[in-house]
């Protein structure tokens, strides 16, 4: 008991920790459905040249994201974006490298979600004359972010899970806050707890309001 | 119909192939402000895909077709067609509509919302006049009472005639109808075919892909009978039923008419 005191003495610190985790992993989702969308975009054409290398980049792409762990991820886009020029903080280093693999795997659930949108309703839009953009802006979209609310969540949720990951970046997000409590006070199973907790909660509140905006969806 | 006047569709030698399989063979036809055209013809014969081409949801193999001063052609000839068929169809679409088999409502959206999409969006037009432009439109047909329901909760025959107000609502000059009473159960195509009758009567050009014999016998003007994508008879109804010059369409008319 002693030492959940000691917890609570550095709850401070905690949520400051907490607070970039929640920040990383929102922009991370943020980033990542336009990423998402934007490949998948890129995938729809037709069967001319350009349109084919698209999907083939995008093929490869995606089967890169699938197939090389997270950790691997974050150190390459990491180097890679110095590399390149570009002169970013590690925080926004870190958030592009989550923002790129998750976009890698919501491109797929939009795939899954397009099918459930029969062909006839964007035929129907495009005889009245919708242009391309729109269609999918007012038509295709919305109904696919309809079918794939739980796979979406379940990446989302995923993404705060993997953030612990961009400690190797020094970014003190909640579990590197809790490492470094540990080697300052000896103490470590109540301080993995206590942020086993606070993770938990963030996961399970966003899926209850997801499954409560779910709900009001589908009164409809 | 008087020949003098301009035609408002005007298909040249319209051929359209999917690969090797010839669909639609040698196509021509005017069609006149006001004409109320049924297509027909056994399962296979081409029909939809006519109708389809004529507001660019299938890309022509060869042929051309004019509607308003501007013109589709084929990609046979030159594959820069394309393009040109691209801009064309924007043209097209504003005074073609189209009426599909499946209605094809969005369903995420209200009875209300489909009728108010494409004028708002894409005709830019004042939201509040469209909302009551559409409620009109939705009394017309005989559905205000379900302004605010979701497509879901519709009968097909109610949604369909939300369609039709859903087309009506972007004032176009032709209405095409692709097999809008096939998938309906039987007591849900009565009320449809008099929405389309009273277009036809208030002078709406209408072409109407049908398995209703009746309703081409009743309302149309013209029949044309379609077999291996030709057009093998094309005549008013009482020509075209009651005198067919060709084998293939009194073998039609037999089967069906004995039913």
């Amino acid at each position: 008991m002693e030492n959940f005191n000691i917890v609570w003495h550095y709850k401070d610190l905690l949520l400051k920790g907490l607070g970039y985790t929640v920040f990383v992993s929102v922009a991370a989702i943020l980033i990542a459905l336009c990423v998402g969308i934007l490949l998948s975009v890129m995938r729809m054409g037709g069967d001319s040249l350009p349109s084919r290398i698209l999907k083939k980049i995008v093929a490869v792409y995606i089967s890169f994201v699938r197939g090389t762990p997270v950790l691997v991820q974050i150190y390459i886009i990491y180097q890679a974006l110095a590399v390149m020029g570009l002169n970013l903080s590690n925080l926004a280093s870190g958030i592009i490298a989550l923002s790129l693999n998750s976009g890698g795997f919501i491109a797929e659930i939009i795939r899954g979600g397009l099918t459930a949108v029969p062909k006839g309703q964007t035929e129907a839009a495009r005889a009245l004359g919708m242009s391309e953009p729109k269609i999918l802006m007012r038509i295709v979209f919305p109904q696919v972010f309809k079918v794939a609310l739980p796979q979406l969540t379940s990446e989302f949720i995923n993404v705060i899970k993997v953030s612990p990951m961009l400690s190797v970046l020094a970014i003190v997000e909640l579990t590197r806050t809790a490492q470094r409590l540990v080697t300052q006070t000896y103490i470590n199973l109540p301080f993995y707890i206590a942020i086993a907790v606070m993770y938990f909660v963030i996961c399970a509140g966003l899926e209850e309001l997801v499954k409560l905006q779910k709900k009001r969806l589908e009164r409809r | 119909m008087a020949e003098s006047r301009k035609p408002v569709i005007s298909v040249h030698d319209l051929a359209k192939n999917y690969g090797e399989l010839k669909v639609l063979r040698k196509i021509d036809m005017d069609i006149y402000k006001g004409e109320v055209v049924s297509v027909i013809g056994p399962s296979g014969s081409g029909k939809s895909t006519f109708l389809r081409c004529l507001n660019y949801l299938e890309e022509l193999t060869s042929g051309e077709i004019d509607i308003g001063g501007v013109s589709l052609k084929g990609i046979d000839e030159d594959k820069h067609n394309k393009k040109l068929n691209e801009k064309a169809a924007k043209v097209i679409r504003k005074n073609v509509g189209m009426v599909f088999q499946q209605f094809n409502l969005w369903p995420h959206k209200t009875v209300l919302e489909n009728v108010m999409e494409c004028p708002v969006q894409v005709k830019k037009a004042n939201k509040e006049e469209t909302k009551k432009k559409a409620m009109e439109l939705l009394a017309r047909v005989g559905m205000d009472g379900k302004a605010d329901a979701y497509p879901t909760q519709l009968s097909g025959g109610q949604q369909q005639r939300v369609a039709i107000a859903r087309t009506l609502a972007m004032e176009p000059e032709v209405i095409l109808f692709d097999e809008p009473t096939s998938a309906l159960d039987p007591e849900f195509v009565g009320e449809v075919l008099n929405v389309m009758k009273d277009l036809a009567q208030a002078g709406m050009t209408m072409i109407v892909v049908t398995h209703e014999m009746g309703f081409a016998a009743e309302v149309a003007n013209r029949v044309c009978f379609m077999d291996g994508g030709y057009v093998i008879e094309d005549g008013t109804p009482e020509e075209v039923f009651k005198h067919p010059k060709s084998d293939r369409a009194k073998q039609f008319f037999s089967k069906i008419l004995n039913v």
